[in-house]
C-alpha cells in the first residue's frame, strides 16, 4: 500500500487565537476553538461580500474518504481526523503555530471524492 | 478565450464562452483568478445572457477560485437564472464536488445578508485597529 506523508507548518499565532479573536470569546478551550475552525463556512478572514471557510472542511472529507490521517497541533490544541475517528482536544504543551500531518492513501481507487454522475441542478 | 454569438430568435440572447484554462492555467486557485472571471460571467447573468465555462486542460480546482467566480454570483442572482443560463462544460468529479460545497456555503452565508454585513463591517474595523 503507497502512503503519502505530508507536513505543513508556520510560525503564526496559531488558530484558536484568531478564532478566539473573530468570535471575541476570550476564554474560549482551545479544543473548542479548532473544532469550530473545521466546520463549513467558517472564518476569520475579512469575507468583503464572498463566502468562504471551506478549506478545513474540505480537506477534512478528503482525509476522511481517503481513509487517511491528519493530525493539527494550534497554540495549545490538538485535532485527530481519520477513516473513523474525528476528535479535537486541549494539548500542552502548546505549539507556537501551527502544525498539520496529512497521511494519504496514494493509491488510485482511495482518490476520487465524488466520481458518482449527479444530474440534479448546481444551484 | 472568449467568444461571444447571438443565438436565433427575436430574444437576441448572447452566450459567452470561457476557456478557464485561458485565464489560470492548469491550477485554478486563487480568489484572485475567481474574481476575473466573476467580473466577465457576472453582467452577462444580470442581463440574463446564456454563459458557458469551460474548465478542460484546469486540472486543479481550489474552494477560494470557486468561491470569488461562482459562489459570489449568488448575491444577487436568483439560483433559478443560474441553472438555466450558466453551464459548466469539462469540470473534473473533484471539482463537481468543490463546486457543489461551495453552492451550499455561498446560499447559506446570503441567506442572511443583515447578519453577513454587520459581520464584515466589524471584522474590517477590526483588522483595521490591528494594523493600525
Amino acid at each position: 500500500m503507497q502512503l503519502l506523508k505530508l507536513t505543513v507548518v508556520d510560525f503564526g499565532v496559531g488558530i484558536p487565537s484568531n478564532v478566539r479573536k473573530y468570535l471575541r470569546k476570550r476564554r474560549m478551550p482551545a479544543a473548542d476553538a479548532i473544532r469550530w475552525a473545521f466546520q463549513p463556512g467558517a472564518t476569520t478572514t475579512p469575507q468583503r461580500g464572498i463566502s468562504r471557510g471551506l478549506g478545513l472542511d474540505l480537506l477534512k472529507t478528503f482525509v476522511k474518504t481517503n481513509k487517511g490521517k491528519l493530525e493539527i497541533f494550534s497554540d495549545g490544541a490538538y485535532g485527530l481526523v481519520d477513516g473513523s475517528t474525528e476528535q479535537f482536544v486541549n494539548h500542552e504543551p502548546s505549539f507556537e503555530g501551527t502544525l498539520i500531518n496529512i497521511t494519504l492513501h496514494s493509491d488510485e481507487a482511495y482518490y476520487y471524492l465524488a466520481t458518482e454522475v449527479n444530474d440534479e441542478p448546481w444551484f | 478565450m472568449m467568444s461571444r454569438g447571438s443565438k436565433g430568435g427575436t430574444e437576441m440572447t448572447q452566450t459567452l464562452r470561457i476557456e478557464v484554462q485561458q485565464l489560470t492555467g492548469d491550477s485554478a486557485i486563487t480568489l484572485d483568478e475567481g474574481q476575473r472571471i466573476y467580473d466577465q460571467i457576472h453582467p452577462m447573468l444580470l442581463a440574463d445572457h446564456d454563459v458557458e465555462l469551460d474548465f478542460s486542460g484546469v486540472d486543479i480546482i481550489a474552494s477560494p477560485f470557486l468561491n470569488a467566480a461562482i459562489g459570489h454570483l449568488l448575491q444577487d442572482i436568483e439560483p433559478d437564472r443560474l441553472n438555466r443560463r450558466l453551464r459548466f462544460l469539462n469540470l473534473a468529479p473533484t471539482g463537481q464536488y468543490t463546486l457543489r460545497r461551495v453552492i451550499e456555503n455561498a446560499k447559506r452565508y446570503y441567506a442572511d445578508p443583515k447578519l453577513r454585513r454587520a459581520v464584515d463591517k466589524e471584522i474590517e474595523t477590526l483588522s483595521q485597529g490591528v494594523e493600525a
